[in-house]
């Protein structure tokens, strides 16, 4: 896959970061404090309505560009804002699979999923086709190929996601609840395939509930709870 | 699911422009509107019914033809009953009555909405969202991020029929019967499944706009 950056230095830094949603008194977080470096494979626990995804969300700039609310402290990514810095260029850096992969698909075809990202991103008609083609060998999912996504399995829709994800080379790869609703064998193949990208360099955030799965594989795993983050 | 979403093939439909596509499909549509005879929507419906045959389609349309047909009924009743203008076919109930110019104007009329809608739902069946956007953004200079929206659009039609097919199968099990013929009956156990599809559907729509986003669709 090639090295991404340097290890050691600051790809996210959270200060004092607090978030409320529009309409709702209560913070979604609360009075955060972070670092994270580059290339590493950090975990994010808790039970549901902790505020994991918000957290995974302000991570990459989808609060607030997408989900406004009071926004206090800073959250920086690659040294950029992610206030002041359009959404358009924070995608550049960081890449999400959400945790409802169904409806974040943009196309019926697991090829044309990933050519849609590259094409985005500059890559010519017939370029993205090879590097699609390229990438879906790499996750093993070439046998996939003119199949309908909806038609997929639990764990080869995550791999495609992942796949659409990876192709565009970002710096940071966040998931919402990678396991969800994955048998136990389709969940050890995504957190391998989560482990050989961080091998390569890549930042990786996880948010899941499988506390078991983060202890595996996470390097450094924090827990949620209430709106506000412990190790 | 033989819906509204896109069916592979390598017809020579299929490998043809998706803007040539669209053309030939709104030529047809014009003609529908534009030539003030019953021949002109009856002449679309065979033309679109023998392209669909050239692209192994041709029980796909007279499924939509016979599901559209049922939703027209409706329509014919409600628009013949509005034109109390002409000679009297039949008397009905509160003074009401069928005419023979309701009648033609409402039988023209349902026939001109299936004959339009044909061609461009063969065009959805036979063109993948994803090339009809780069054409669009292509040759038009439409902005890609609006190119996608309509082609998305589309996209989430079979979603929706399977969203709304789980909800059906999952009252289903819990006894309630969606099996029947009545219309008013069905309409009224489908009435409350609406406001659960709509809330679902915007949800779906909010974490495809941001995904799209999140995945550079604003930089093309």
């Amino acid at each position: 896959m090639g090295g991404y950056l340097y290890k050691n230095i600051l790809m996210i830094k959270i200060e004092n970061f607090s978030f409320k949603y529009k309409g709702n008194d209560k913070f979604a977080l609360h009075n955060i404090n972070l670092d994270i470096e580059n290339g590493a494979f950090l975990g994010l626990s808790g039970v549901s309505g902790s505020g994991k995804t918000s957290l995974l969300y302000a991570c990459c700039g989808v609060i607030p560009h997408f989900y406004k609310g009071d926004f206090y402290g800073s959250v920086t990514l690659a040294g950029k804002d992610t206030v002041e810095t359009p959404i358009s260029e924070l995608s550049k850096i960081a890449a999400i699979v959400f945790e409802d992969v169904d409806s974040s698909f943009a196309c019926t075809y697991p090829e044309d999923e990933i050519v849609f990202g590259l094409r985005n991103f500059g890559k010519s008609k017939q370029e993205a086709e090879e590097n699609a083609a390229e990438i879906m060998s790499l996750f093993e999912i070439s046998d996939l190929r003119g199949k309908l996504i909806r038609s997929l399995s639990g764990g080869q829709k995550r791999k495609v996601a992942l796949a659409a994800a990876i192709a565009v080379k970002p710096q940071v790869l966040l998931l919402d609840e990678p396991s969800g609703e994955l048998d136990p064998e389709a969940k050890i193949q995504v957190f391998e395939l989560l482990k050989k990208l961080n091998e390569d360099g890549l930042t990786i955030i996880v948010s899941e509930r499988n506390d078991k799965l983060l202890h595996e594989y996470a390097a450094r795993q924090y827990i949620l709870k209430t709106a506000e983050i412990s190790e | 699911m033989g819906g509204l979403g896109y069916f592979p093939g390598t017809s020579f439909l299929h490998k043809l422009n998706p803007i040539i596509k669209l053309f030939i499909a709104f030529i047809l549509v014009a003609a529908v509107f534009a030539i003030p005879s019953l021949i002109a929507p009856a002449g679309v419906l065979v033309v679109t019914f023998f392209m669909a045959l050239s692209c192994q389609s041709a029980k796909w349309t007279l499924k939509i033809i016979r599901s559209m047909i049922k939703f027209s009924i409706v329509i014919f009743i409600i628009q013949t009953l509005f034109i109390q203008t002409g000679d009297t076919l039949f008397p009905l109930f509160w003074g009401l009555r069928v005419t023979k110019e309701g009648v033609l104007f409402s039988l023209g009329f349902v026939l001109k909405l299936i004959a339009s809608a044909l061609p461009l739902a063969l065009v959805l069946r036979i063109t993948k969202g994803i090339d009809l956007a780069d054409s669009l953004n292509e040759t038009f200079k439409i902005p890609y991020k609006y190119a996608y929206a309509i082609s998305s659009a589309m996209r989430f039609v079979p979603d929706f029929a399977d969203e709304m097919n789980d909800i059906i199968e999952a009252q289903t099990a819990r006894g309630i019967e969606h099996d029947t013929k009545g219309l008013i009956k069905k309409a009224r156990l489908l009435a409350p499944l609406c406001l659960p599809l709509l809330l679902s559907g915007v949800r779906k729509a909010e974490i495809a706009a941001i995904s799209a986003e999140m995945r550079g669709v604003a930089n093309r």
